[in-house]
């Protein structure tokens, strides 16, 4: 296990790292997550909804596919099961990591009422207690909600409301545990984390740009990975807004980022990046929204690079 | 005029603004100051780019008709001159409290290049300290940098780039002196206020909702009134997201919120609160960008005809 990372460590991204069987497509990683043997999981848009890879980015298997509706977000727990977040499903799944259903929250298709605080409206992501296996989804895109769940998918409690003060959300758009005890919210449009006990009392916030995903390190690594997102269309263009990932120790302050200063396909640049994870070198992948943001609007349209490995180095 | 607590009440004043036939904010009113006198300054995009009303709302003069290219902020200084930012004529012009031209910063109709950190591309606002008659321009659309300027309009200092880290902007949209020795920036697209010392070093940043607008109370009153704008279009019709002025202390704590909790046209919503001021007695006065607005909302967008009439623009809360 890499120990956690300092102002010091130096990250490169690894170009080509994802070898696709011809011709298997992602359109667009939009998450990603890694196993105890390292293995990565890739749950996309394409017809192959879960791709996983070794470390190398050699691939392994495929499975799911007809079975979601638009992938969203992935995490895996201690024992490698799988949580799976379909947003436009309403639902959230898990399944073991050959892909088979332990259980489903949500009804798949059904969503609850706009912005009424019940499960789920368009849900975005999972977070798993690594000490009792409780669930916490964030909730989402129709919602300003974060849900608990029990280790068997028994619902427990929610919390949250629309709004910019502490406790409310503007789009949850990714969770994370901190620690065993805490809970950290990606809330997206209000430009910041917010960390809770894990009975979903407040304890603080974070001021930064435009979070869209978040993770914790593996093992000592108690450091957090935030991907941020691109400023909005008024400053397209403008150097240093978003599309980096930035390290945080556990209190929230900054250790290091990296990314280039303009998004781009190149490949230590970033388009839209959507999910973090990160193994256990240390080295960090990131799952991005590519098609949406970007390929969906070139003439012809296409897919363009959407999954990102930068290897830790040194430090 | 004592502060504002979190418990000192507003109303607001239905129809405050009295225009007589012919005079119109038609293409938003987009900021506001208050004199010595209590009498208000509407600096809009209608037909008297310039509109004085006294505490009242009583109409008294409108100036600069054709004089301006797009009006943006508007500040006043203790002797009562005039401080117009024309964000698409590129320049300030200090003027009298009759309207006479003093100077001008910048030449008009020529930016400096895109976010080269020259003067000027699409500036946003102005403060002025008290104390020493200093300048400190928000610049802007086009840039991410505050200038500082001697009395007499000559360039002493800039500060600030493009970015998201302490003493970077991303769209420096508003700036108000804090005491004498202090400014506060609306870092309208980094969701954050950031104040920096008269010298540009930066001391904190205050994390608030997509703030359009910030300035501090007159007198003993040394609250921040922040308009925080709507959030961006996934979130739309989404409640207690912007559209409302929060009202702060000066060390930042949250006290209260103005208005909400979504956005609308009634008596006591925002709709874009773009310039804030206060006068005298701590009430506070809002101009929106309302028709800016009004064509970017879900069920207007792509729409070519304008309401026949006025939407709502200028907002006076009287405090209680």
């Amino acid at each position: 296990m890499a120990n956690a990372a300092t102002s010091a460590t130096v990250y490169e991204p690894v170009p080509y790292w994802a070898k696709l069987p011809h011709p298997m497509f992602f359109k667009e990683a939009t998450s990603v997550a890694v196993d105890s043997n390292d293995n990565v999981y890739v749950f996309n848009r394409g017809d192959h909804p879960v791709i996983v890879f070794d470390k190398d980015g050699n691939f392994l298997e495929t499975w799911g596919a007809g079975e979601f509706v638009r992938p969203h977000g992935i995490t895996i727990d201690a024992e490698d099961n799988l949580y799976l977040a379909d947003d436009d499903a309403h639902m959230v799944e898990k399944r073991t990591k050959e892909g088979k259903l332990i259980f489903r929250l949500g009804e798949k298709g059904k969503a609850a009422a706009w912005q009424e605080g019940d499960p789920f409206n368009r849900p975005t992501n999972v977070a798993v207690n690594p000490e009792n296996g409780d669930l916490f989804i964030s909730d989402g895109y129709g919602n300003s909600r974060v849900h608990k769940y029990d280790t068997d998918g028994n619902y427990i409690k929610s919390w949250g409301e629309s709004g910019s003060m502490p406790g409310q959300f503007s789009l949850p758009h990714n969770i994370s545990m901190n620690g065993t005890d805490q809970v950290t919210v990606a809330d997206r449009e209000n430009f910041r984390l917010q960390t809770f006990t894990t009975d979903g009392e407040f304890v603080k916030q974070i001021h930064m740009h435009r979070p869209m995903a978040l993770c914790t390190g593996r093992g000592d690594d108690t450091n957090l990975y935030v991907a941020e997102a691109a400023a909005p269309p008024v400053q397209e263009g403008v150097r240093r807004l978003g599309l980096r990932v930035v390290i945080l120790d556990p209190e929230g302050n900054q250790i290091t980022n990296f990314g280039n200063e303009l998004g781009g396909e190149g490949h230590d640049q970033f388009i839209a990046p959507h999910a973090i994870s990160v193994d256990s070198e240390g080295s960090v992948y990131v799952a991005e929204v590519s098609y949406t943001a970007f390929g969906s609007n070139q003439d012809p349209v296409r897919e363009v690079t959407s999954l990102r490995k930068w290897k830790r180095v040194s430090g | 005029m004592t502060t504002a607590t979190s418990q000192t009440k507003y109303e607001p004043v239905a129809g405050w603004a009295k225009l007589p036939m012919g005079v119109t904010f038609r293409g938003d009113a987009t900021s506001i100051a208050v004199d010595s006198k209590d009498n208000v300054y509407v600096f809009n995009r209608g037909t008297e780019p310039i509109a004085v009303f006294d505490i009242d709302g009583n109409f008294l003069r409108g100036m600069g008709h054709g004089e301006f290219v797009r009006p943006h902020g508007i500040e006043i200084d203790a002797d009562d001159n005039l401080y117009l930012v024309d964000d698409d004529g590129h320049m300030i012009q200090k003027r009298t409290n009759d309207g006479e031209l003093i100077f001008t910063l910048g030449t008009k109709g020529e930016p400096c290049e895109w976010q080269s950190g020259g003067m000027f591309n699409r500036p946003t606002d102005i403060a002025i300290n008290p104390a020493t008659g200093e300048l400190f321009v928000s610049d802007g659309y086009g840039n991410s940098r505050i200038h500082k300027f001697d009395p007499d309009g000559n360039h002493m200092l800039s500060w600030g780039e493009s970015g998201t880290d302490p003493g970077q902007f991303s769209l420096p949209h508003n700036i108000s002196m804090l005491g004498t020795d202090k400014v506060i920036v609306a870092d309208r697209e980094n969701f954050r206020l950031q104040i920096f010392t008269t010298d540009g070093e930066f001391v904190e940043q205050i994390h608030i909702h997509h703030p359009m607008s910030v300035t501090q109370g007159k007198g003993d009153d040394n609250a921040l009134y922040v308009g925080e704008m709507i959030p961006p279009p996934v979130q739309q019709g989404v409640r207690n997201l912007g559209a409302m002025i929060a009202v702060l202390s000066p060390e930042g704590e949250f006290l209260q919120h103005l208005g909400g909790p979504l956005p609308g046209q009634g008596v006591d919503q925002f709709t874009a609160p773009h310039g804030v001021s206060t006068d005298s007695q701590g009430s506070v006065y809002a101009a929106e960008v309302a028709w800016t607005n009004y064509f970017s909302s879900a069920e207007n967008s792509g729409s070519d005809t304008p309401p026949l009439g006025e939407v709502v623009s200028l907002r006076k809360w009287r405090r209680v």
